[in-house]
């Protein structure tokens, strides 16, 4: 009679842990499955306009698609959501930028924004949003202190509903993260069309650690994240939407009513090789030109406050590496990789047609098609669909280095 | 005092829990019968369960058999993200699951009896941090079953039994809602515009919403059967009539904070919103609460489905039964969606479709006499699932299970007896959803399954029946 009854006992128990066994095989998505394939599980983007995938001054799905992170993420065979929005884009991209005002995509102005994609993904992993500086990631409902109100502005409210970066990261739990961040803390200043390149536009280098490492001591904090990849600032002087001084110098030879003052041939070396020089946003240097070639006499006098001095590019070049002094070190506290960006973009610089040293102004055909060379979109500032490749497997590659991991690569 | 009171009123209209049977059904209501797995309708017990576990079983009886108890029910599980494997425990407490049964045998012949239980409920609770809440976070579905029973020995061989079911039904739904599915009520724009095409993030609680409504109403019969073959072999059958009830309530909808606020001055169809504008205070002036979700009357139906149960007892030799019950729930022609009907007419009605399939139970039950004062029980069940794929939810995550009961009767006195009654439940892991859409399709609803529920129970039985 016991041996019976161990023996019903045994049947129905070992029926019971068979049928109770929980089955990996219920999970979607699995984890990707090449080597190091684990870490990358849940992908999270940190950044700004260049991570939120703007090109030409405009955003929408179809530059979204084209961000690096999304080429990165598709790479690392993880999901990746980023808050789309529909074309023609929230505002759609320039077409010409020589134009006043701009013409963007469907003739639609500056102002006018398509919304985002009904079809609303439940997280967020490309959480940057265009206008991001540091302290903006860091600020929680962009409560005080807050930089001065900006177009960028709407981005936080379609991109994130008015949550912050963290805010929304932290629903993913993410396990991998690339941040990007810092570029607006300087960008400023050459884009600023009251006086460019005041120090009034730069985050002072001291402000701008502290609120990195704070900024890092929240990534620490979600507890999940098993790797990053920091991606230092990049030199924004030597964005084509500023051109050197001399550049106009050298047009004015063949555009008689243009007068361009030896002042802008100001320049100072730093380093054997390396000289700085007068800088001249497009913004302003554009409307001089083409009045010029228009026929009526026009001065380009570098020591207007549109101009970037000399000592205001040296100050913004100074900035820059203190930033990225700042970043590799948080990196390397964290024994994450850390990617200067800086030697890739100078290698398209050499490269020729890519980055225009001096806009291609009307009449000339590539004004519409790429005024600022090939590796930079019609704004002068954003990377073009083929640098963000660029940047993407540039990463793939550098990640893969780092962290001993097979990402494949990106064709 | 006051606590005490509410205590034993909760051991009276306790609620049913999650994991009793399939779907919402209980089949844990009498600690002798749920020590052999729920087994009986060929034999029921002695202790006026019989009234549920078949009416036949009345007959026979004789003098007063009045038993009570409860069972005490902890369903432990969790759900696990598919976007981030992140588990969110389902918050159950120990929830208690009264039955009483009078029974009285006049004759040889007549049994008569009257039974309160429970055959139909479920409880959920889930913290709010969990994404199902926009589902429902802590969901009560209570049917109290008060069954006057007869029960008449046609010959020696055949007893018949029926009982009149007279359903107490009490549903209760508290959600979340989610700003980012909700029309913005503004004009100007695109039909169907919703917060989140302004970016608001999905997971924005903005509202909560508190659904009550209850119905009392005699919904049916109760009818049973059983065969002795002979002093060794009965056969049993048993046919609970469904029970559709129209419940009548009140919808009650209260702010949440989002803590949002508008970081940029946007233009929202006709209307201009300045930065720095609280999301919350735009709601109220939008007329969100005032004019969408005030205070309201709110109605639904629900079906209990019938329950068709077959058995068999075998004595085997002295002192030894066995039983085998099968039992068969019409699910799927009862409980096919569940409508949720506002009285405003501006705050949208929900039809929650569930395309719940017929569900079968397959039971193992033994009982060993060991002498006058002790008896020795022991189960084992299986359920299918009643939910389909596309149903796993937080109002009732269900799926097809594995059981294991136990339990002893002991006699205490020639009068008094006791049973206890210990029951573990294991339900296979099971892909699921947080999310419902009104009206959606079948397909619809199995695309937004996003992880996997797991989950497992532990019963205990306590009854204590007085015979005299």
């Amino acid at each position: 009679m016991t041996s019976r009854h161990v023996f019903l006992c045994a049947v129905v128990g070992l029926t019971l842990v068979a049928a109770g066994c929980e089955n990996d095989d219920l999970f979607t998505p699995t984890p990707p499955q090449y080597a190091g394939g684990a870490m990358f599980a849940r992908y999270v983007s940190f950044g700004n306009s260049i991570t939120a995938g703007i090109q030409s001054f405009g955003l929408s799905d179809s530059t979204q698609r084209l961000a690096y992170p999304v080429l990165l993420a598709r790479a690392m065979g993880t999901p990746f959501n980023y808050p789309s929005l529909n074309n023609p884009g929230c505002p759609p991209p320039i077409t010409n930028i020589f134009a006043n005002p701009p013409t963007r995509v469907g003739g639609l102005p500056d102002t006018f924004c398509a919304l985002r994609s009904a079809n609303v993904p439940p997280f967020l992993n490309n959480v940057a949003f265009p206008g991001a500086d540091v302290l903006e990631l860091l600020n929680t409902n962009y409560g005080p202190p807050q930089p001065p109100a900006a177009a960028t502005d709407a981005y936080k409210l379609f991109l994130l509903g008015g949550r912050t970066e963290l805010q929304r990261a932290r629903e993913v739990l993410p396990t991998f993260v690339t941040v990007w961040v810092g570029n607006n803390d300087v960008s400023g200043a050459i884009l600023d069309t009251g006086d460019a390149g005041q120090a009034a536009d730069i985050t002072p280098p001291a402000t701008f650690a502290t609120q990195y490492n704070a900024l890092m001591d929240s990534l620490d904090s979600f507890g999940s994240i098993q790797g990053g990849a920091l991606i230092g600032v990049v030199q924004v002087v030597g964005a084509p939407y500023v051109s050197q001084g001399r550049y106009y110098k050298a047009a004015s030879a063949s555009i008689p009513m243009l007068t361009v003052l030896d002042n802008c041939l100001d320049s100072l070396v730093i380093a054997p090789g390396d000289t700085v020089r007068v800088l001249v946003p497009v913004h302003y240097g554009a409307p001089i030109v083409e009045t010029a070639a228009a026929g009526t006499p026009q001065t380009l006098d570098c020591s207007n406050y549109h101009v970037i001095s000399v000592t205001e590019a040296v100050n913004m070049i100074t900035a820059v590496v203190q930033y990225n002094a700042t970043i590799q070190a948080a990196a390397t506290a964290r024994n994450w990789l850390f990617v200067d960006p800086n030697p890739l973009l100078q290698a398209l610089a050499a490269t020729p047609g890519a980055i225009r040293p001096f806009p291609a102004f009307p009449p000339d055909p590539n004004s519409t098609t790429a005024p600022f060379g090939t590796a930079v979109s019609r704004d002068g500032v954003h990377p073009s669909t083929s640098t963000q490749k660029v940047i993407a497997q540039s990463l793939q590659q550098a990640i893969n280095a780092f962290y001993q991991s097979a990402i494949p690569a990106i064709p | 005092m006051r606590q005490s009171v509410g205590y034993a009123l909760s051991l009276l209209i306790g609620a049913p829990a999650v994991l009793g049977a399939q779907g919402f059904g209980i089949y844990e209501l009498g600690a002798c019968g749920m020590a052999r797995a729920g087994t009986g309708v060929a034999a029921p017990c002695a202790d006026g369960s019989a009234i549920f576990f078949n009416p036949a079983g009345l007959a026979g009886l004789k003098g007063w058999h009045v038993s009570g108890g409860g069972t005490f029910i902890k369903a432990v599980g969790n759900f696990t993200s598919d976007s981030t494997l992140a588990k969110t425990d389902l918050d159950n407490p120990w929830i208690p699951l009264p039955s009483v049964y009078i029974a009285y045998g006049s004759s040889q012949k007549w049994g008569a009896g009257v039974g309160v239980f429970f055959p139909y409920g479920l409880e959920t609770r889930w913290p709010l941090s969990f994404d199902g809440r926009f589902t429902g976070y802590d969901n009560i579905i209570r049917n109290i079953y008060i069954q006057p029973s007869l029960a008449y020995q046609v010959t020696p061989w055949l007893s018949l039994g029926a009982g009149l079911d007279i359903v107490n039904g009490h549903v209760e739904l508290n959600q979340r809602l989610d700003l980012s599915q909700q029309l913005i009520p503004l004009p100007g724009l695109p039909l169907g515009t919703t917060f989140a095409q302004f970016g608001i993030a999905p997971g924005t609680d903005f509202a909560n919403a508190h659904l009550e409504a209850s119905h009392t109403k005699v919904t049916g019969g109760h009818f049973g059967a059983i065969v002795k073959v002979n002093d060794r072999v009965s056969f049993g059958a048993r046919y609970l009539m469904h029970a559709t009830i129209d419940y009548a309530g009140t919808a009650t909808f209260s702010q949440v904070p989002t803590g949002v606020i508008i970081p940029t001055t946007v233009t929202v169809g006709t209307r201009t919103i300045q930065a720095g504008t609280n999301l919350d205070a735009l709601l109220d002036t939008l007329g969100v609460f005032a004019v969408l979700l005030p205070n309201q009357n709110v109605t639904t139906t629900i079906s209990n489905p019938e329950q068709l149960v077959f058995g068999v007892s075998y004595k085997p030799m002295a002192g030894w039964t066995l039983y085998g019950d099968y039992q068969l729930t019409w699910w799927a022609k009862r409980f096919a969606a569940l409508p949720i009907n506002f009285s405003n007419a501006a705050t949208p009605s929900l039809l929650l479709n569930t395309y719940y399939q017929n569900a079968s139970d397959f039971r193992l039950g033994a009982e060993w006499v060991k002498n006058a004062k002790l008896t020795l029980r022991g189960g084992y069940l299986y359920n299918t699932a009643a939910a389909p794929p596309e149903t796993v939810t937080p109002l009732l995550p269900e799926g097809a299970r594995n059981e294991l009961t136990a339990g002893a009767g002991v006699a205490l006195s020639p009068k008094w007896s006791v049973d206890f009654a210990y029951q573990f439940i294991k339900q296979n892991d099971r892909r699921g959803r947080t999310r419902d859409i009104s009206g959606a399709t079948a397909d619809q609803l199995q695309a937004l399954n996003n992880g996997l529920y797991s989950f497992s129970a532990h019963l205990v039985g306590l009854s204590l029946a007085y015979t005299f």
